[in-house]
């Protein structure tokens, strides 16, 4: 009890300046700037519809008056004429109003996660997560929903191009293409010259295939497969530890407790859908069930950045970027040998690797105290064969990242987790990367003896560092070849450029895992001159006078079809192959035997010898660099993606930029503010990044993002932020992205960022209720004892039919900001620009808002959805003198557009500050954009109001759908869209008037409250507490 | 001089009463011509416009009886009626009145590719989300709307189609008979008001 009231006492604050130890100055100016309505960007010029045009206000009042003069004139004529074109010949399949849904598989990153692609008229409109996928289960990361706007973005490729090395591109019909590539070809055969495949990580085992049969036809081909964001170090590890080379399988349902050495497994490492939705599993409150289910796993980290993952952890220790390893070895430390536990107790190469590591010595260097070491080895013996440690990703890349994952290996091995958590056999098929055949392939080529390189999903120029020579041995290769979406760094210093269709364009498919095998179906015909890689080498191989495969498939579609067969014998089913493609292509995929072997494998046995890889104890007084990726971003493949941009990044709140994230005393001790600009310098180069001060950061790391500063990307993405990857160095297992020594300097420069955090003050209300797990198991209600009952003025509603509502549950949400961009992609919600976000325009209907509490150094973090609340006493609705805004009898809250007049009471009045005004028309989006647009939701205009519509459209459909069964809408029949993009399941939206409805059992949870409950506005939103297992 | 007197200058305020008289009827009438204007701004009750083809439903519907859903076949499924794709003029005029000039046009057009682009004659703003198949599936005739196509040579907008005319039979007051009123305070569709057949909730048709 006493805790809890500690808990509600607990101070939050939303940035750096507002803790106590920050500056105060620059929050008050910050606070003062929230309520600042005046358009302050000098670029935005009252009267003009874009922002952009140099309308003045006297020429807005002219032609305002013209337009007046007009209006009586009006009366005596038509509307504009509207025609109606139909189809020539209509396709059974195509009803014009109805929407048609295409089982496929999103192909941004290898975690290939299962979609359902929404059409209209033969349009891709919304990418959705497939429920039937056994990996994905559903949820669809931000990155992958929003690759719907690559499919329309006016900067891709649309036809293939011969920079020739130029750095600019002149067009080029396919058929001359091909007959250059051809001839060339044709020539290397002859002389038995080296041909080269770079590719990323391909997870397609169609397009393997081919690659491979395309490179046999050669006597010297070689396929080398790397990503600079790839699991290099897990996969050598791996190897020494295990002697297999592959990618372990995580179940973090399996596990009570799972320490995390920053790996932001929630985030941005691995497959953060999959991991998010089994981790999630063990983070819902409930009856304790036989699987685990209903007792609360407990996440520690150590990492050395905050990440989406630290955020979520339930204790979290900052580390210094570079000492990870160092941290996991003192933790095996105390566990075998202060301990004597386990059975590597006596073991002495074990032993002899861990002795320099006691944490006694080290906690001083490593900022941890010996406890914290002592009650984690605790709890990890205790949760023994019921526990996992994951470590290293994509923010400890480089030598030290190899060690760490030694020394991961060694914990999990000890504690028995091997086998149970984490299978190392049941791995993703795509595990080829190797970091050794890029540097010999980048040696080959330096010596001239590359006669052709072919390069296909990878930008090398844009994500190696300099060091790795790769730009200049380029130069001496015969002929450079790319296949790519846009004329990007790499594009223009090749000699070809195949134009790339997008993956709703083609014919393709990937297996996430052994065993599984997910389709890409095409849901629209190519909209330019452009082709998939696939029917690239098909041509090129036909050219050639191939045989096989090759030369009997007379297109891709055919060649996968010819593949598929043989995928149907491996995966055991016996219907004919007309039947199994049908199902195929109803279902999306094909699962042999993930589901059904998940988690049967056999412990590997970890090689002690492997720990002799690990380097020598030494420390350095240096400052260190992380480049990690960003949620939305990652490596910068999509930074001509407006939702992307506009994405507020998980932690910081900031879009539009990367920037420099250090600690509040680092930055001090530099004299720096948010938002100046700071020389980063390492041994290879320097780049000047503004500064962001970050809670949670070690002191002498600072860490930046990657994927921005492209060029050629296209007029979003151009420009925007800092191409950091110079910063890196060559390093010995992998491109060395964290643990980078730096120097800093200031400069006079200020560069504002574009922060979406700040304008919510919540002026510490109880927004956010939490108790801890121990607290919870006691008394259900805790941290949420205070329940205030008030009396209302206004006659209460009736609701005789529906009543939507909607439960958040806090303790689930991690974050992550799918939901943001699923809410994007069905409303129709536009992209402002950096210059809004900055004067508070951003039009998301639903945000993340992130508070922290505790001290500013390490904070505890919480992520809470926040949206349009439907109060039942809803302050907008009184206010506005049009009645624009109202109440309707299913609880919901309507906004109309067509009767707004912009009056922005209602947003005045909202104390949730969830309403967005148009303030100009920025819906008003270039050809091809616009054939994203959701036809069922109006696309509004300047001038009006807008906020969350309990997705209307979506209501109206199910209820549609039941009036035709003459039914009423079920449980679980209607999802919203942030509901149904949640990953980890956190959102549940129905009808509360049902008294079983899952959502009418949670909003009379224990745990449920209403945010800012004593305003008496009575939200249709409950809020579930936050629970932390501390 | 009495008389005269007792006669006030008549012809002389009669002079004066007719100007203001005038003027008042002028006022009015503009006025009146004024509000008429803003009341039918964006009325197009009457509107009919030449289509590219001379397509009759006079001829179609009514004389050769043709069922408006073998045409328009999306109005039961979906949210538009569907102008026919030209592959269902084809179904017939492949072998009827080859040698009109009219079905030459189409002929020419169906075997080019290029769709005949017709005018927009029941044209309602995009802010509203009117659905078809609901309506039908309530048994609402097609003529409630459209007027008697039967009987017109070129398509016509017979309805002012503006939300009061949606709104009257949404609130019962001009919805067929035999549509259920919903009775007062025990709607099972809570967004119906008492007595009106369908929901009249604003989201109904405007998100």
């Amino acid at each position: 009890m006493d805790q809890s009231q500690e808990n509600t006492q607990k101070t939050y604050w939303r940035s750096p300046e507002q803790a106590n130890d920050g500056p105060q100055a620059a929050l008050s100016e910050e606070l003062a700037k929230e309520f600042d309505s005046a358009p302050s960007s000098p670029q935005v010029k009252e009267g003009s519809t874009d922002g952009t045009d140099e309308n003045s206000r006297r020429e807005f009042m002219k032609l305002m008056g013209a337009s007046l003069a007009m209006f009586g004139a009006s009366a005596c004529t038509r509307r504009p004429v509207e025609k109606i074109i139909p189809y020539v010949k209509r396709s059974e399949d195509v009803p014009p109003g109805i929407a048609n849904w295409y089982a496929s598989t999103c192909k941004e990153c290898e975690s290939s996660c299962g979609i359902l692609v929404k059409t209209r008229e033969g349009r891709p409109i919304k990418f959705e997560g497939n429920p039937t996928h056994p990996t994905s289960r559903g949820g669809l990361c931000a990155r992958g929903q929003a690759s719907l706007l690559n499919l329309y973005d006016p900067d891709r490729l649309k036809a293939p191009m011969e920079p020739g090395r130029k750095g600019v591109g002149t067009g080029i019909t396919w058929a001359n293409l091909d007959s250059k590539v051809v001839t060339k070809l044709k020539a290397i055969k002859a002389s038995g010259g080296k041909v080269r495949f770079l590719t990323g990580e391909v997870t397609s085992p169609t397009t393997n295939k081919l690659i491979h049969e395309f490179l046999a036809f050669f006597q010297n081909g070689k396929q080398i497969s790397y990503d600079a964001l790839g699991a290099e170090e897990i996969l050598d590890a791996s190897e020494k530890s295990y002697g297999n080379r592959v990618l372990p399988h995580y179940h973090f349902e399996k596990a009570d407790v799972i320490v995390s050495f920053g790996a932001d497994f929630l985030g941005s490492w691995g497959a953060p859908v999959e991991f998010a939705k089994d981790f999630s599993k063990r983070r819902k409150l409930g009856a304790a069930k036989e699987d685990g289910t209903g007792i609360m796993s407990k996440l520690v980290v150590f990492e050395p950045m905050l990440t989406l993952t630290g955020t979520n952890a339930d204790e979290r220790y900052r580390i210094k970027s570079g000492d990870e390893y160092k941290a996991a070895m003192a933790l095996a430390h105390e566990l075998i040998l202060t301990q004597g536990r386990t059975r590597f107790a006596s073991n002495t190469d074990v032993r002899s690797a861990l002795l320099p590591y006691a944490p006694k010595e080290l906690s001083a260097h490593l900022g941890i105290s010996e406890e914290t070491f002592k009650s984690v080895a605790n709890s990890l013996w205790e949760s023994r064969g019921k526990g996992l440690v994951v470590g290293g990703g994509n923010i400890v890349k480089g030598d030290h990242g190899f060690a760490l994952e030694l020394a991961v290996n060694l914990l999990n091995s000890a504690l028995d987790n091997e086998g149970v958590a984490i299978d190392g056999a049941l791995n993703p098929a795509q595990s080829k990367s190797s970091y050794a055949d890029l540097v010999n392939l980048i040696a080959e080529m330096k010596t001239g003896a590359v006669d052709a390189l072919i390069l296909f999903g990878t930008n090398p120029i844009y994500t190696y560092p300099s060091s790795l020579g790769f730009e200049e041995a380029l130069s001496k290769v015969g002929m450079v070849v790319n296949a790519s979406l846009k004329l990007d760094e790499t594009s223009k210093a090749s000699d070809l450029v195949c134009a790339l269709s997008h993956s709703t364009e083609t014919w393709c498919d990937a297996s996430p895992y052994l065993g599984v095998v997910s389709i890409v179906q095409p849901t629209i015909s190519p909209l330019y001159e452009t082709r998939s890689f696939d029917d690239c080498l098909l041509a090129w191989g036909k050219g050639l006078g191939m045989g096989g495969a090759i030369a009997s498939s007379a297109s891709a579609h055919e060649y996968l079809k010819n593949n598929w067969a043989l995928i149907q014998k491996e995966v055991g089913s016996s219907a004919p192959f007309a039947l199994f493609w049908d199902q195929v292509l109803r279902e999306g995929h094909v699962d042999s035997n993930y589901r059904k072997n998940k988690g049967s494998s056999k412990p590997r046995t970890f090689l002690t010898s492997s720990l002799n890889s690990i380097p020598k104890l030494s420390w350095s007084n240096s400052v260190n660099l992380v480049l990690y990726p960003k949620v939305s971003l990652h490596d910068g493949a999509m930074a001509n993606n407006g939702w992307l941009q506009e994405l507020p990044d998980p932690v910081t709140k900031i879009t539009w930029d990367n920037y420099a994230c250090m600690a509040t005393a680092y930055a001090r001790s530099l004299g720096v503010k948010e938002g100046d600009v700071i020389k980063v310098k390492s041994d290879q180069s320097s780049v000047e990044v503004p500064v962001h001060i970050q809670p949670g950061m070690p002191e002498q790391t600072i860490a930046i993002a990657l994927g921005y500063g492209r060029k050629g990307v296209g007029r979003v993405g151009d420009g925007v932020g800092v191409c950091v990857t110079s910063l890196a160095a060559k390093g010995g297992r992998s491109i060395a992205l964290s643990s980078i020594p730096v120097t800093i300097e200031k400069t006079a420069k200020n560069h504002p960022l574009a922060c979406t955090q700040l304008h919510h003050s919540m002026e510490s209300r109880p927004i956010i209720k939490e108790a801890t797990y121990k607290e919870y198991t006691h008394n259900p209600r805790a941290g949420n004892e205070e329940r205030e009952e008030n009396i209302s003025l206004w006659p209460s509603h009736s609701y005789l039919g529906y009543r939507w509502g909607m439960a958040i549950d806090l303790t689930s949400c991690t974050g992550c900001g799918s939901c943001v961009i699923g809410c994007q992609s069905e409303n129709n919600i536009p992209v402002v620009g950096k210059d809004f976000v900055l004067t508070n325009r951003e039009m998301h209907w639903l945000r993340i808002d992130r508070y922290y509490s505790g001290k500013a150094e390490n904070p505890e973090t919480v992520h809470q959805p926040m949206l349009c609340q439907h109060c039942e006493n809803a302050p907008c609705e009184t206010v506005c003198p049009v009645l624009a805004t109202m109440h309707d009898q299913e609880g919901v809250n309507q906004q109309v557009y067509n009767r707004c007049v912009g009056t922005r009471y209602c947003a005045n009045n909202c104390p949730y500050k969830v309403r967005r005004f148009n303030w100009f028309t920025f819906s008003d989006v270039a050809t091809p954009m616009q054939l994203a647009y959701n036809p069922d939701i109006s696309v509004r205009t300047r001038g009006v109001m807008e906020k969350c519509n309990f997705c209307m459209q979506r209501i109206r459909f199910a209820k549609d759908v039941a009036k035709d069964r003459g039914g009423t809408v079920e449980d679980g029949e209607l999802k919203t869209a942030c509901q149904q993009s949640c990953p980890t399941n956190a959102i549940t939206f129905g009808n509360i008037n049902d008294g079983s409805a899952k959502v009418s059992e949670l909003s009379h949870d224990p745990r449920g409250y209403h945010v800012l409950a004593e305003l008496n506005v009575r939200p249709s939103i409950t809020y579930l507490t936050k629970i932390r297992n501390t | 001089m009495s008389d005269s007197n007792s006669t006030p200058p008549n012809s002389g305020g009669k002079n004066q009463k007719f100007p203001l008289i005038i003027g008042i009827v002028v006022v009015l009438f503009l006025v009146g011509a004024g509000v008429k204007a803003i009341w039918d701004v964006g009325n197009n009750q009457g509107y009919a416009p030449v289509q590219p083809i001379a397509f009759s439903h006079k001829l179609h519907a009514g004389q050769n009886n043709i069922p408006c859903m073998y045409c328009h076949i999306g109005v039961e499924k979906s949210k538009h009626a569907i102008v026919p794709s030209m592959n269902i003029c084809m179904n017939c005029h492949a072998v009827v009145k080859t040698d009109s000039p009219q079905i030459q046009k189409l002929r020419a057009a169906y075997e080019k590719g290029t769709p005949i682009e017709w005018i927009k004659v029941h044209d309602l703003p995009d802010h509203v989300n009117f659905t078809h198949k609901r309506h039908i599936a309530k048994g609402i005739a097609c003529e409630t709307c459209h007027g008697d196509v039967k009987k017109m040579d070129v398509i016509r907008q017979d309805t002012r189609l503006n939300m009061g005319f949606c709104l009257d039979c949404h609130r019962g007051r001009t919805a067929p008979s035999f549509l259920e009123r919903a009775p007062e305070n025990a709607s099972k569709d809570a967004t119906v008001p008492a007595g009106g057949v369908a929901p009249v909730s604003c989201y109904t048709c405007h998100h």
